[in-house]
């Protein structure tokens, strides 16, 4: 692991403290630990470990803060984080795989050895990320919220937290983004 | 869309969709008259439509990043301090705890937050948990309590220091000796989980404990659920599938059970033999689509050290399909121990039946020895194809589980897609081996009798005493053109606790032959009643079936009856028995008790007590022996329609349209069995007479020639004589007839007599027929052949009759009729010559003795025994109309002498002419059933052709 946990806890320091260049320092640290440790996973003495893309957050997470629990807000700035990362990591992923089966030659992770994705799943997951970059465009908060739901996991609370505004516009966001996506996706 | 669209759009949306579904029309047409906005409406509208998308959608795909419900220095429920993490299992992190309460150290599994997300993955994740703490086994991680804190459930287990076998391996494959004694512990852990109804699922190297030379299996009922089929919250998560290194190959489908974990657990001991796994060997996926297509020999990997008993096990477990594995862990130890037991006690008690000893003992090294078998051949046997069922070998001692055999054939015969062999040819297939017909066969002669009788599959099974209950061990082998060795064979054993669910381990084992012979699930289901409701779940009434079916194969019919008697006697029911007593009777000439039966094995087959394979052919043969070949066609047709693989249908079928006077379709129905089903001497049999029928007497040669390589000599003798009768050459057909007397036995011999008188009357030598046939008579006699006695005396009246002998004629027909149910051909022809004779009382009383019996059949001979006695009475003009009835309801193959007879009488000289000489010009009617027509009737039709030309 390059990322040491008092990196990632100096930078969330940052991150509180409203540096954004923080923001994106942790986002690429934690990508490229995902992608490390996923081909860590992959190799052959570790092959009868399970593997999911939320277990190798999870991962990083309790390597960071196993010892000492961070405070609620820092928690969910994390949390926020890592749904960018989570993301970006299945949109990615998501390319290389077609990509793949249209013959490209990027470079792909061999996550196909491990990772039974729906391949219904995976256009999803891009169709929901062009969506979402749409609606950013007039509704930032909304795609941000579906963001944190679908890729991070996160609670209408833990939302409501971290963006600072109150859980019934949590939840009239979400019912609103929804039905947008639910629309556009089913056009 | 600008944001102060999109708010705008928001309030109405919310104003919308606060309401109830119902009322959100009326919402929305509200908004309508307020909102002038066109577009706006639009978008409103599409968004009020998706307002309620299916749950699943968007439902988060990532786990809530909640990070540790315990940490370190927590005291948890009050009770377990948490020390350090160990590490982190499939289902969360392990924690090192010291209980307070109990003052000891436990391990603390925190479950992992993505499985308390989808309540009904939690829900049955403790519902495993539940079961999985009532397992107390030392093989078996402990789990002591489930409780939750923070939200997040976790549980306290057993602290086991030690290392993992995966970690063990790495210092070096085990020794024989070590890996045995972890071998069993692993098989004797998953026996008490699956005894206890648990499935461990993620079986592999990192979750097997050893604590010094224990074993112990973590993480029981805690594996991650896999992607299970047609679990669509799984399936839409997408996740991985499981520990593919280890897993069965139909675990790759998203289908486990027990047998599962039993592939798993092979896996990993042969593992283990080896050390860690070696560069070129596939991991992974690729590891586990190398064994789930078979390309994986796990016989070379088997050291040759090991004992035999493990080696069997071992690949038994390993087979790529889970029907060829063990069914559960129990019978793995029940293999390796009763298999010891059975090898080396059995040796010591010989004397008790040498041969179920021998045997047992040979099919058990047979087992063991001949590897053999990897996974089915999907294809499976042609359709159409022969089972063979060899005897079962019940080595239980309880000698009323002999009928097991006959469950099982009775079982087998539903299939619609194969034939199982008649077992009654096993009599004269032994005596054609010159063995003794009673005998039972040895694996061996079995398969020599399945090559002789073409039959691809046999099928043996063994019964075993197994502590309280039963195990039926079945093998299947698939047999080539040479006896031995066979070209694949299968196993595979079937449990039971006691005799009742004896009948469900047949069942399943007559499911597993038949799927692993190819047929599919469809027709499998279609045709698949449980065998005690086509047969009858009495255990004493089977023995007796199966041994009454061996007296009758073995050509005892006479001491066959009884015992079917008083299998019927136990139950009542047992329609199969009814229809075999009827089958026997009938053939004994006892016709009115054997329809008795018959009908009543009819009335339960439609009360549902037999299978519908064995209901159609129940009614058409009923039909067919009641010569009401009509009513018989629907139901063959019905039958070969519904069986298309049946090869008795077609055959059965061929003889009722030979019966209906339909030759060319017999012939043509005959013809086609034999190239689909290959020859039998029955279906020839047929033929033959369908082309005697029309006179095609080479093809009739030929057909000859199949029934001699069918080693039926005797039967084709008849047809030799018969074909050189039809051509006029007698002496040949009499060198025949002769042979046929001399070298058959038995009643084969005694018709063989009958025939040579029959074809002397023929040439007009009536004297000489009289002679052989009092000669045959008391020869008869002598032999307990009653029924054939009485049939020549009644020909011999016939004879006196013509001679002049009235007196004579009256007193053989007494003689005829005194044998115990003279047979109603006997009393047909008994009156028509009392009444001919002039004894018409004695005619009219001797009528009251015909049986009741139903069909054409009874109908004509009744028609004409009143005809008969109009006629003696001198009622010509009645007498002709009943004869007339009569030959129009006769088998159309009757000469009809009788009808002519009487015709002349009533001065119908053309028509009498015209059936005299349709007798004298076709030899035919009188070879069709020679024994049913008076001797002489050909020589009486041209003495009358001559006499009216003379006129």
């Amino acid at each position: 692991m390059v990322t040491t946990p008092g990196e990632v806890s100096k930078l969330l320091e940052r991150i509180q403290e409203g540096d954004r260049s923080a923001e994106s320092r942790l986002f690429d640290l934690l990508y490229a630990d995902l992608r490390r440790m996923a081909a860590y996973h992959l190799r052959r003495e570790r092959s009868d470990h399970t593997l999911e893309p939320t277990a190798l957050v999870h991962e990083v997470y309790v390597k960071v803060f196993a010892q000492s629990p961070p405070e609620t807000r820092t928690r969910a700035h994390f949390m926020a984080l890592a749904a960018q990362v989570m993301r970006r990591f299945l949109v990615d992923h998501a390319r290389t795989r077609n990509a793949e089966k249209r013959g490209g030659q990027q470079e792909v992770l061999p996550l196909d050895q491990a990772f039974v994705y729906d391949t219904r799943r995976s256009d999803e997951f891009l169709e929901i990320h062009a969506a979402l970059e749409r609606l950013r465009e007039w509704a930032p908060r909304q795609s941000q919220i579906v963001e944190m739901r679908y890729f991070g996991g996160m609670s209408e609370g833990e939302i409501a937290e971290y963006l600072n505004v109150s859980s019934r516009t949590i939840k009239r966001d979400w019912a609103m983004a929804r039905a947008w996506l639910h629309a556009e996706l089913s056009t | 869309m600008t944001p102060e669209q999109w708010q705008r759009l928001q309030e109405l949306f919310d104003e919308v969709t606060q309401k109830p579904l119902a009322d959100r029309p009326t919402a929305l047409r509200r908004v309508e008259e307020t909102v002038k906005d066109p577009s706006l409406l639009e978008e409103l509208r599409r968004l009020v439509e998706h307002a309620e998308p299916d749950a699943e959608f968007l439902r988060p795909i990532q786990a809530k990043v909640a990070g540790c419900a315990i940490q370190v220095g927590e005291v948890v429920a009050g009770r377990f301090e948490i020390l350090r993490l160990i590490g982190r299992g499939g289902m969360g992190q392990v924690f090192e705890a010291r209980d307070r309460k109990l003052d000891e150290q436990v391990a603390i599994k925190v479950i992992a937050p993505e499985f308390v997300r989808d309540a009904a993955l939690l829900e049955r994740f403790l519902g495993e948990v539940q079961i999985a703490r009532r397992i107390s086994h030392p093989n078996i991680c402990r789990i002591h309590d489930l409780g939750e804190h923070g939200g997040v459930p976790y549980l306290s287990m057993e602290l086991l220091e030690g290392e993992t076998l995966a970690k063990h391996l790495e210092q070096g494959p085990l020794a024989l000796p070590e890996w045995e004694h972890i071998a069993r512990q692993l098989f004797d852990g998953l026996r008490a989980a699956h005894m206890a109804g648990i499935i461990h699922r993620d079986l592999k190297p990192s979750n097997l404990m050893l604590v010094g030379s224990r074993l112990v299996i973590l993480d029981f009922g805690l594996a991650r659920p896999i992607l299970t089929r047609g679990d669509s919250s799984l399936t839409r998560t997408g996740t991985l599938i499981g520990t593919l290194d280890w897993m069965a190959p139909e675990q790759l489908l998203g289908e486990y059970d027990e047998r599962s974990d039993l592939y798993s657990a092979a896996l990993i001991l042969l593992q283990a033999l080896k050390g860690k796994p070696s560069e070129n060997e596939s991991s992974g996926l690729a590891g586990a689509l190398r064994r789930a297509t078979g390309d994986t020999d796990f016989r070379k990997l088997l050291p040759p050290s090991m004992t035999a008993a493990w080696r069997y096990v071992l690949l038994r477990c390993l087979e790529r399909d889970p029907d060829g594995r063990p069914a559960r862990a129990q019978e793995v130890q029940d293999l390796l121990t009763q298999r010891r037991r059975l090898l080396f006690a059995g040796l010591g008690n010989l004397a008790r039946n040498r041969w179920i000893r021998i045997s047992t003992v040979t099919a058990i090294l047979l087992a063991l020895i001949i590897p053999g078998f990897r996974y089915l051949n999907r294809e499976g046997l042609k359709a159409g194809s022969v089972i063979m069922v060899a005897s079962t070998l019940n080595s239980t001692g309880e000698t009323k589980l002999d009928g097991i055999t006959s469950v099982l054939r009775a079982d087998l015969e539903q299939s619609s897609r194969f034939n199982v062999w008649d077992d009654q040819r096993l009599g004269d297939v032994l005596r054609s081996m010159r063995r003794e017909a009673l005998s039972k066969p040895e694996p061996k002669e079995w398969r020599e009798i399945a090559v002789r009788e073409k039959a691809p599959l046999l099928v043996f099974s063994t019964l075993i005493r197994l502590g309280d209950g039963y195990m039926l061990a079945i093998r299947s082998e698939e047999i080539g053109s040479a006896p031995e060795p066979p070209v694949k064979a299968w196993e595979r054993s079937f449990t039971a606790t006691g005799p009742a669910g004896l009948f469900e381990a047949l069942h399943d084992a007559a499911n597993w032959i038949r799927s692993n012979a190819g047929e599919n699930a469809a027709d499998l289901s279609a045709n698949s009643r449980l065998p005690q409701d086509i047969t009858t779940n009495n255990w004493e009434a089977l023995q007796l079936y199966d041994q009454a079916r061996s007296l009758n194969a073995a050509r005892h019919a006479t001491e066959a009856i009884p015992v079917f008697q008083r299998a019927i006697q136990l139950d009542p029911q047992f329609a199969m028995a009814l229809m075999w007593l009827g089958d026997l009777l009938n053939a004994q000439n006892k016709s009115e008790e054997g329809f008795a039966y018959w009908r009543q094995a009819i009335e339960l087959a439609h009360a549902q007590h037999l299978s519908d394979h064995e209901t159609l052919n129940i009614e058409s043969r009923y039909y067919i022996e009641i010569k009401d070949f009509k009513a018989a066609e629907p139901v063959l047709l019905d039958w070969t329609r519904r069986f298309p693989n049946d090869s008795l249908a077609p055959r059965l079928l061929a003889s009722a349209l030979f019966g209906l006077g339909r030759y060319e379709d017999a012939i043509s129905a005959a013809r086609g069995a034999q190239q689909r089903f290959g020859p039998t001497v029955f279906g020839t049999s047929i033929l033959i007479r369908g082309l005697a029928a029309r006179n095609q007497l080479a093809d009739v040669e030929a057909q000859i020639q199949v029934l001699e390589s069918l080693s039926a000599h005797a039967v084709a003798l008849r047809f030799g004589g018969m074909t050189a009768a039809m051509r006029g050459d007698y002496d040949e057909a009499a060198r025949l007839f002769r042979e046929l007397a001399s070298t058959a036995q038995g009643e084969a011999a005694s018709r063989a007599i009958g025939l040579l008188a029959i074809l002397e009357a023929d040439r007009g030598r009536m004297d000489e027929a009289y002679n052989i046939l009092s000669a045959a008579i008391s020869r008869d006699r002598d032999e307990g052949e009653y029924g054939l006695a009485s049939q020549k005396t009644a020909a011999l009246a016939f004879l006196e009759g013509i001679r002049g002998n009235r007196e004579l004629a009256r007193t053989r027909v007494q003689e005829a009729v005194s044998v115990a149910g003279p047979s109603p051909q006997v009393i047909l022809e008994s009156v028509t010559i009392l009444a001919r004779n002039g004894y018409v009382d004695d005619a009219v009383r001797l009528l009251k003795r015909f049986p009741s019996g139903e069909g054409p059949g009874f109908d004509a001979a009744r028609d004409r025994m009143q005809g008969e006695i109009a006629a003696a009475r001198g009622e010509l003009q009645n007498a002709v109309e009943l004869l007339d009835r009569a030959a129009s309801t006769d088998r159309p193959r009757d000469p009809k002498e009788y009808l002519a007879r009487v015709l002349d009488l009533a001065g119908y000289r053309e028509r009498a002419k015209s059936i005299y000489q349709n007798i004298a010009d076709t030899p035919w009617v009188i070879w069709a059933s020679p024994e049913d027509v008076w001797p002489g009737t050909r020589f009486i039709a041209r003495q009358y052709l001559l006499k009216a030309k003379g006129e």
